[in-house]
């Protein structure tokens, strides 16, 4: 609201002076999405769009019975608009060429954001297929590239659901398999062992998310060594990817989770599940780094995630303060709730800062990716917390969605490598560039 | 004032008790356990003189959380009580302690058959009733008189109580005469009198154990011998009831936080990850650390003046400690619980290992009966002797 006297005086500048003083109402969101490049600002439209269309009106029954909620009809009308096969351009997939030259996810990370500020938990049944197909990209393997990405991104822009799923973490391994100390150690029961024309599979996942209603797994699994010593993470780590139907792997129980509900977290079991050698997702022990490199892709994207949420809470709490009357005015009139409010815009506004600025690399880089994921996961919970609060007693109840986005953000704490794990990767990332440098180096490059 | 030797009773009672509600609650599927199984739980309570009761011959009446012994022994035992049983479940915790909000609000002056289910109705829809600022919202109900009978109007809400209840013991504000401040009064209401309507509040995030009404009176007529007080007497009750509300909710957080931090070094000390135990991990010790410092505040903060009678308390005192206790439970307990749940990972996050409930229920006390905001808006307004 600006000052009438203000506008006046605006007015009276000269045309020159009044040019350069931006005083239109215009939203944020327009404003954010005015500072993107051209193809980008599309989508960015695109993804809100179709949030508003197919999400919103899902959102509340799929976090209320997500047993009864089917996410493939909607991931059919995303697939069909093109937003399952983002990975890549035309004619593998529909990532804007341009992106090729600057950050390849950023996309991915506007659509994260557009999703899960409808709903969290839709909004990662959505996103989990493009973790899925991270290994098949990210390997390099250009005979796994046309075997297998390209086909289901044809499928899923016909219509055809075809998900993958991203099964790594196992009932006695989660994080440490992220990290370079614990990896070496880590007690990763997922074995493969080779076999005529390919591998056996034995093991179990947890926490898999779309495992449910996956038609393909990406799954890492330690390679048995020909000289008989224990295989390890670190170094025998090896991706492959296995169909539904095989014999053999089945979909155990679906996780009672606390937030995030729409999507289900399922346990994979691998009794002896043949797969061909043409299933073997790169080379063999690659494993490790190619994990390592699709949560460098991936963990920009989860920042953006909890971005969502958060701004999901955030518009929930300032409708609710437009809408509720305390002495016949409305809460936003009071100061202390637009202080409220504006420290929750503002939380919001500095998660999108650094989502953006981390996918702006054009290689994901591991520390800022991970800076980015622990940052917004912290900082979402504690806007979608403020959100509660400032709504005091309707802050509890379904209604408002403040708090759902509470309990879906406070996944982005824990998955993809709990917080604590990202905050040693961001270390780990920057230790000889810059924080382990020597008193001389440090003088050699400094003024 | 309890000795210790009194404390050590109260605690050894209720944690056996808290042990059975784990059992009798807990053993099957579900987020919140068995709500069923809570009417026979709130016997049980009853009988061990735990729960409030508005008969004079009960022991809870005394006794009880909340109960009449609290304006004489001041509200430690009371507090104890709801810290063990949150340690188990915040919801019947919070059960337990709407009744012996109910039979505070009672003030002894009127009484009821034994286990009577009540409820105290005296929270707006938003805002605190005392508060001056910007004007007085009251409960959201009014007393009406127009010469012949005293009308009860309006609508209050989120009451908590242990079941559904049959009376109601309402705080409604009066309109003062010749511009004079308007005056509280305090009253008593049957559920089935004309005009009251009670609605299920549901929906709910946490504290599922306990339930939860909006209610609304369409000039419900009021005999004058249901008035219990009027004028500077009521707003004396109202004040311990308030500050009695958010003392017991800090009570229950804090006995929610404790039981965090005992689990999550249960599963620490059994977990390997990257092939050591993870109570070894840095990343663990300091999550856990925090934990610690976060419930020996509360602690602190929640005792300060638990074994001053609560009669001898002046209500602008009694009001300041639970606001401040009230407020360290938004800050505390919910970053020592949601850091308990970090330290199990993906597990934590799981209905299983019950961290997901206790994340949920303190989150609820987080804002229940007053925003954040709204309560040190009203703190700085006691401090500020206004």
């Amino acid at each position: 609201m600006m000052h009438s006297n203000l506008a006046y005086s605006i007015q009276r500048l000269k045309p020159l002076g009044r040019w350069l003083y931006d005083h239109t109402p215009e939203t944020l969101w327009e404003r954010d999405t005015r500072t993107l490049p051209r193809y980008l600002q599309g989508r960015r439209r695109a993804y809100r769009r179709f949030a508003r269309q197919h999400i919103v009106p899902l959102a509340f029954q799929a976090d209320q019975s997500p047993e009864d909620y089917d996410p493939r009809p909607l991931l059919a009308e995303a697939g069909r608009l093109g937003f399952q096969s983002e990975l890549l351009p035309w004619p593998l997939g529909r990532m804007p060429y341009r992106a090729l030259l600057g950050g390849k996810i950023f996309c991915v990370a506007l659509k994260a954001e557009e999703f899960c500020a409808a709903c969290g938990g839709i909004g990662l049944s959505l996103l989990a297929h493009d973790l899925g197909m991270g290994p098949l990209l990210l390997s390099g393997h250009l005979p796994t590239l046309l075997r297998w990405h390209w086909p289901i991104n044809r499928a899923n822009l016909r219509g055809d659901v075809k998900l993958v799923a991203y099964a790594i973490t196992e009932p006695g391994a989660g994080s440490d398999v992220e990290e370079s100390e614990g990896a070496a150690q880590a007690r990763y029961v997922t074995t493969a062992r080779k076999a005529p024309g390919g591998y056996i599979l034995n093991g179990q996942k947890v926490f898999i998310s779309g495992g449910r209603h996956c038609d393909y797994v990406t799954v890492f699994a330690v390679l048995e060594r020909e000289d008989g010593k224990k295989p390890q993470v670190d170094t025998d780590f090896t991706c492959f990817i296995a169909e539904r139907e095989r014999p053999g792997f089945r979909v155990g129980h679906r996780e009672r989770k606390l937030g995030q509900r729409a999507c289900d977290a399922s346990q994979l079991f691998f009794d002896d599940v043949f797969v061909p050698q043409q299933n073997l997702v790169g080379t063999e022990r690659s494993g490790w780094a190619l994990n390592r490199n699709v949560l460098n892709y991936s963990r920009g994207p989860v920042g953006a995630i909890a971005l969502g949420i958060a701004r999901g809470a955030v518009e929930a709490a300032t409708q609710f303060a437009r809408e509720t009357r305390l002495d016949n005015k409305p809460l936003i009139a009071y100061q202390e709730v637009q202080l409220g409010l504006a420290e929750m815009w503002l939380d919001t506004m500095a998660m999108r800062g650094m989502v953006w600025q981390s996918v702006r690399h054009s290689l994901p880089v591991q520390g800022v990716a991970s800076a980015a994921k622990a940052f917004c996961g912290d900082i979402g919970f504690r806007v979608a917390n403020r959100a509660m609060e400032l709504m005091g007693d309707h802050g509890y109840l379904a209604t408002w969605r403040a708090e759902k986005a509470m309990r879906d953000v406070r996944l982005n704490q824990i998955y993809e490598g709990a917080n604590q794990i990202n905050y040693l990767a961001f270390v780990e990332s920057f230790w000889e560039s810059d924080m382990a440098r020597s008193g001389a180096e440090e003088a050699a490059t400094s003024w | 004032m309890l000795d210790l030797d009194e404390r050590r009773a109260i605690e050894a009672t209720l944690r056996r008790f808290a042990a059975k509600i784990d059992q009798t609650l807990f053993g099957g599927e579900g987020p919140d356990g068995d709500l069923d199984r809570i009417p026979q739980l709130l016997a049980e309570a009853q009988a061990m003189a735990v729960i409030a009761d508005p008969a004079p011959d009960a022991p809870g009446y005394e006794l009880g959380v909340w109960g009449r012994g609290c304006q004489a022994e001041g509200p430690m035992r009371s507090l104890l009580s709801l810290s063990f049983l949150g340690e188990a479940c915040a919801g019947f915790a919070t059960a337990v302690h709407a009744q012996g909000l109910a039979c505070l609000a009672l003030d002894g002056q009127v009484h009821f058959p034994p286990a009577t289910p009540l409820a105290a109705v005296f929270t707006p829809n938003y805002g605190v009733p005392l508060s001056a600022r910007p004007r007085s919202v009251g409960s959201g109900l009014r007393l009406l008189d127009d010469g012949d009978a005293l009308q009860l109007d309006g609508a209050s809400h989120f009451l908590l109580a242990a079941g559904a209840p049959q009376r109601l013991a309402c705080f409604a504000q009066k309109a003062g005469t010749n511009g004079a401040e308007p005056e509280w009064g305090v009253l008593v209401a049957d559920v089935e009198t004309a005009g009251i309507e009670l609605s299920e509040v549901t929906g709910r995030t946490g504290l599922r154990a306990a339930r939860q009404y909006h209610v609304r009176c369409n000039r419900v007529i009021i005999p004058p011998d249901r008035v219990l007080h009027v004028g500077q007497a009521a707003r004396r009750v109202l004040g311990q009831v308030m500050a009695c509300d958010w003392l017991g909710q800090a009570a229950i957080a804090l006995g929610v936080a404790r039981r965090s931090l005992c689990d999550s070094r249960a599963y620490s000390a059994q977990r390997y990850q990257g092939g050591q135990i993870i109570e070894e991990h840095a990343s663990i010790q300091l999550l856990q650390g925090m934990a610690e410092y976060d419930i020996a505040l509360l602690d602190a903060i929640l005792y300060r003046h638990a074994d001053e009678p609560l009669s001898s308390q002046d209500t602008s005192t009694l009001l300041r400690w639970a606001l401040q206790a009230r407020l360290a439970v938004v800050e505390h307990a919910q970053r020592a619980v949601t850091n308990c749940l970090q330290t199990l990972g993906g597990y934590g996050y799981m209905e299983d290992y019950g961290f997901e409930k206790r994340l949920r229920d303190v989150s609820t006390l987080k804002s229940l009966h007053g925003a954040p905001d709204q309560l040190k808006l009203y703190l700085n307004e006691l401090a500020r002797g206004k």
